[in-house]
């Protein structure tokens, strides 16, 4: 097997493991289903394109992390009006499931809604660190992706998490 | 609602859709676009440079070919000033595309942040590095020639009006999109350098 062959099924195998983490990064920041198709894509390629530079690495889970919020938090600051539509790639589908519960479906949906428009309340950085503690990455670990030390990170999490459940409590979700 | 719920709710989402994965199409697809994202940037630099030779070619030639020695400092300076302005635009705020994707967000903010700066510099000095040369160059360039009056001061206001809505335009998107762009970017880092202080 070639060298290039090797990176992509090393490339398609660390996705398909990843892919719902992705998922969930791109689906809070992109505000429509095709803001949020794009931003996927963007990840992808850009995974793709510092694939290369990844391989010597110990987690790809600090590199995924890092590449999929630099992606979201630039599409964030770019503001809607600077934003291109991309092209969609083929062998990506994105397919609605039906759910056999829809009242279930309902009550998440309003967890959800009500856990994004909290996080949306922080700055970049404060929703980065957030994002990555409901991931359940270690102070650690959220720290290599953001680039503070680990105390700052139990600081700032520490603050954080008072806010979001103070938000979530004007939700009523107590 | 406690943090396990949360956790638990957030790592569900979204539960109404899947993402299917065509293996070999897929990487077909990335291959494709990520050599268009290479062929984007060398097109990029590739116009830049012909346009940079188009003019330096026409306005070297007319420094022989023009009769007139206002003429011909209007020419130098037209040409000198397009490579000058070639040379500005390449070496500031320019990006491959995906510089520094894998740093830690962070420093990778601190990257765009003086990208903004350097952008923000660049296009609120327009005036001196881009409109001035050229617009002198250009009215010297024109004037000498035995055109009459009315059609110099003609072209002379066309020459003020456009390189005025270009010094507009730069003013304009540093107001509008730079200068905000800026502030989010310094906001997000001192909240970051405040909370170091405090630890």
């Amino acid at each position: 097997m070639t060298e290039e062959k090797e990176q992509e099924r090393k490339f398609l195998r660390l996705l398909e493991e990843n892919k719902d983490k992705i998922m969930r990064l791109c689906f809070l920041y992109g505000k429509t289903e095709a803001d949020r198709q794009d931003l996927f894509q963007e990840v992808l390629l850009q995974i793709w394109r510092s694939f290369p530079r990844f391989e010597n690495r110990a987690s790809f889970s600090t590199y995924l992390y890092r590449i999929t919020l630099n992606v979201c938090m630039q599409h964030c600051l770019k503001g809607e009006k600077r934003r291109k539509r991309l092209v969609p790639m083929n062998g990506l589908e994105f397919i609605d499931m039906n759910r056999s519960n829809p009242q279930v479906m309902l009550q998440q949906r309003e967890v959800l809604e009500a856990l994004y428009h909290c996080i949306m309340r922080f700055g970049e950085l404060d929703q980065s660190i957030v994002l990555l503690y409901l991931e359940d990455l270690s102070h650690e670990e959220i720290a290599r992706v953001v680039g503070i030390s680990r105390s700052n990170v139990g600081v700032r999490l520490h603050r954080l998490k008072k806010q979001l459940f103070t938000c979530l409590k004007e939700h009523r979700y107590e | 609602m406690n943090e396990q719920d949360i956790k638990q709710a957030w790592q569900c989402y979204p539960s109404d859709k899947t993402i299917h994965i065509k293996k070999e199409e897929l990487m077909e697809s990335i291959t494709a676009q990520s050599a268009q994202f290479n062929r984007r940037i060398k097109h990029r630099d590739l116009r830049e440079t012909i346009v940079s030779l188009f003019l330096v070619g026409f306005f070297g030639t007319a420094i022989f070919l023009t009769p007139y020695p206002v003429s011909k400092i209007g020419a130098a300076i037209i040409m000198l000033s397009s490579l000058w302005i070639i040379y500005k635009l390449h070496s500031t705020g320019k990006t491959a595309g995906n510089e520094g994707v894998e740093e830690s967000l962070q420093e990778q903010m601190k990257r765009q942040l003086k990208r903004v700066e350097a952008q923000i510099s660049l296009l609120n000095r327009v005036w001196l590095w881009y409109l001035l040369p050229l617009s002198v160059g250009v009215l010297m360039f024109y004037l000498p020639f035995p055109v009459s009056f009315i059609s110099k001061v003609m072209f002379s206001v066309l020459v003020i009006i456009l390189f005025g809505g270009i010094f507009g335009l730069n003013k304009y998107v540093v107001k509008k999109y730079l200068q905000p762009l800026q502030r989010r970017l310094e906001l997000n880092l001192t909240q970051s350098e405040q909370s170091t202080e405090q630890e």
